[in-house]
């Protein structure tokens, strides 16, 4: 793709857990020299284990924690210099889904109100018709009744509560959403429901979705690229088609071959590959290295 | 012939501030010695309230068994706690519960707490005791098990804490193990390692399984019968290359469509909520999302049966013919 692309992560860093006056803990690196670009419209997934960092990356690059080094380009903007006044109109643009709809909306407010906040806060749609308006049209597409938003959200299921999620997250048109484990807490069924708003709305409205999951089956359905993380590092970035075809990372390798796949005869003749990460230690100059046409892997 | 263990219409209910809730209803089955049974359904489908039935560890305060027995190895299980439970559970059956992180006494060492059930079960001395549990450990493979018993659960990993688990759950030699979506808060590498000692352990110690899980991909895995649940019902049940090749209940069906194969556009997902214990429709519970219910769904609950023309074990609660409307429709 020749194209400037809406979102480009460079030499990303983080730490937690530094030494300090009062404590001597061990230093975690998150996230390790991470690069990589997202172009508008597209399906970027990041799927890791946990404590790969995927999440960490998410919440950088939302801005809601700071990176120690690295750029952050969204938009032709340098965000990751940007103080809170600076970064309110981004946040019209980027905005992010959280695994927990349980704990993510405000049990006190009726859930219109959940859904309009952004209007208040970005100041946008004064009248109070308007936006009760363009709230009920949001809570349509994400397939819930507008009748349904002078409750509470207690009184919707966990499927229900993810929609809210999702109608608050598209209230300002952003152009990208970071969408972290957005289906983890969710039962089987409603997990489709929920993947498949997702592509009804990259098709309508064409908003580009940084989707961080460690559902590899799900990932290969609903990204055209894939990167895989693993200690804090892109261990392997390709397309989906590529990666799951031929993964050349032998983290990739095993973790690809430890998904359990829905079909007993496939089951029981497969192969499972371990990846022993003692056996495999990080090359010290190591980088992402281009072995196929945009197929990179770590060396 | 008996079986291990028989479920004869047990009914489950819960006392809640909005009235009886019906987790489990006129449940029945068998269940063979050496078979691995994986119980399938979504959440509140009565999954896992089931197995807390059998294994005698429903929470006293609000839940009552309204009806129905359980026959493990030729004896009735007593319906209340009892003193009974303790030469049964624990020594007969083992149970392996979900979360890793919170199954384990944070404050004890990992030694004290798997030499807890053989102290129950069995007169050990002290000697004899640790060497038991260090055969454990290394059972479920642990390494460096003498060093291990020392440690506390927060030295160990999530999934080494799950083999600590297993190690507790078979220490007395269970003849039958239950496990409540054991793997689910484990990483894939991690489950996939936990799933081929489960193989392992049902090979070498001649266990019967019943693993409760909504992954379909580790229900291919492990299981010999599947078994689906919803609102509480075994809607259908079967060998488990029938289940997922030749499924009869439209909800399996949902379910199999739910998750992603390679070359699907677009995921058919089932439409609609689970529903509302406390306030069940008449007639199948699953009409409301079923696109191919018939009038009588609406109506009549329909019997558990044999499917017609169906695999040998398999039973389905429907009123109408899946394999023929797929037909119609042009296939899985």
């Amino acid at each position: 793709m020749s194209s400037e692309p809406l979102l480009r992560v460079q030499h990303l860093n983080k730490t937690f857990g530094k030494a300090g006056l009062w404590r001597r803990g061990p230093v975690v690196h998150a996230v390790r020299d991470l690069s990589f670009t997202l172009h508008a419209g597209e399906t970027l997934a990041l799927v890791g284990e946990s404590g790969s960092g995927k999440s960490t990356v998410g919440r950088l690059l939302a801005r809601l924690q700071d990176a120690d080094s690295g750029h952050i380009d969204f938009a032709g903007q340098r965000i990751s210099g940007f103080n809170r006044r600076q970064l309110r109109p981004v946040r019209q643009d980027l905005q992010i889904i959280f695994q927990d709809p349980f704990s993510a909306l405000n049990p006190r407010m009726r859930v219109a109100d959940y859904v309009a906040e952004p209007f208040v806060v970005h100041g946008l749609h004064p009248q109070r018709e308007a936006r009760a308006h363009h709230t009920a049209e949001l809570l349509r597409q994400v397939g819930l009744d507008p009748a349904l938003g002078n409750r509470l959200p207690h009184q919707f299921s966990g499927g229900q509560r993810q929609r809210l999620c999702i109608a608050r997250a598209l209230a300002l048109s952003p152009r990208l959403i970071i969408a972290d484990e957005p289906i983890t807490a969710l039962d089987v069924s409603i997990q489709a429901q929920i993947i498949n708003l997702l592509q009804d709305i990259q098709a309508r409205t064409g908003v580009a979705l940084l989707f961080i999951s460690h559902d590899l089956s799900m990932v290969r359905h609903l990204s055209q690229r894939v990167a895989v993380m693993n200690a804090g590092r892109i261990v392997e970035l390709a397309s989906t088609e590529a990666l799951f075809a031929r993964p050349r990372h032998p983290y990739t390798q095993a973790l690809l071959s430890a998904v359990p796949l829905p079909d007993p005869r496939l089951e029981r003749a497969r192969q499972r590959l371990s990846f022993d990460a003692a056996r495999h230690p990080w090359p010290a100059q190591g980088a992402l290295c281009e072995v196929a046409p945009d197929h990179f892997v770590f060396e | 012939m008996t079986s291990l263990l028989q479920v004869e219409d047990l009914s489950v209910a819960f006392h809640t501030p909005r009235g009886l809730v019906h987790a489990v209803q006129g449940v029945s089955y068998r269940l063979e010695a050496g078979e691995t049974l994986a119980v399938v359904g979504e959440s509140g489908s009565g999954k896992s309230v089931h197995a807390l039935a059998i294994a005698g560890l429903l929470p006293q305060a609000n839940a009552r068994i309204l009806g129905g027995t359980v026959r493990f190895a030729g004896q009735t299980l007593p319906a209340q706690q009892s003193n009974q439970w303790t030469s049964i559970r624990g020594r007969q059956i083992g149970f392996v519960f979900q979360d890793p992180m919170t199954a384990l006494n944070p404050l004890l060492t990992i030694g004290r707490q798997l030499a807890a059930p053989l102290r129950r079960h069995f007169t050990l001395d002290a000697r004899a005791l640790r060497r038991r549990c260090i055969e454990l450990l290394e059972r479920v493979g642990i390494a460096q098990a003498e060093q291990r018993l020392k440690h506390f659960p927060h030295q160990f990993s999530g999934g080494m804490r799950q083999r600590v688990l297993i190690a507790m759950a078979i220490a007395a030699n269970p003849r039958l193990l239950i496990a409540d979506e054991a793997t689910t808060a484990l990483d894939v590498t991690v489950q996939a390692q936990i799933l081929d000692l489960i193989n392992e352990l049902k090979r070498d110690l001649d266990l019967t399984v019943i693993w409760i899980s909504h992954d379909l991909g580790v229900v291919a895995r492990l299981a010999d019968t599947v078994q689906v649940m919803y609102a509480g019902q075994i809607v259908e049940r079967g060998p488990v290359d029938a289940l997922f090749h030749d499924p009869r209940h439209a909800y399996t069906l949902g379910l199999l469509r739910s998750v992603p194969h390679p070359g699907t556009e677009r995921l058919r997902a089932i439409g609609g909520q689970p529903p509302d214990l406390a306030n069940l429709p008449a007639g199948d519970p699953f009409a409301p999302r079923n696109p191919y219910a018939t009038a009588r769904c609406f109506q009549q609950r329909p019997p558990l049966l044999p499917a017609s023309q169906g695999a040998a074990g398999h039973c389905v609660a429907a009123w109408y013919d899946l394999p023929a409307i797929l037909a119609a429709e042009g296939g899985i």
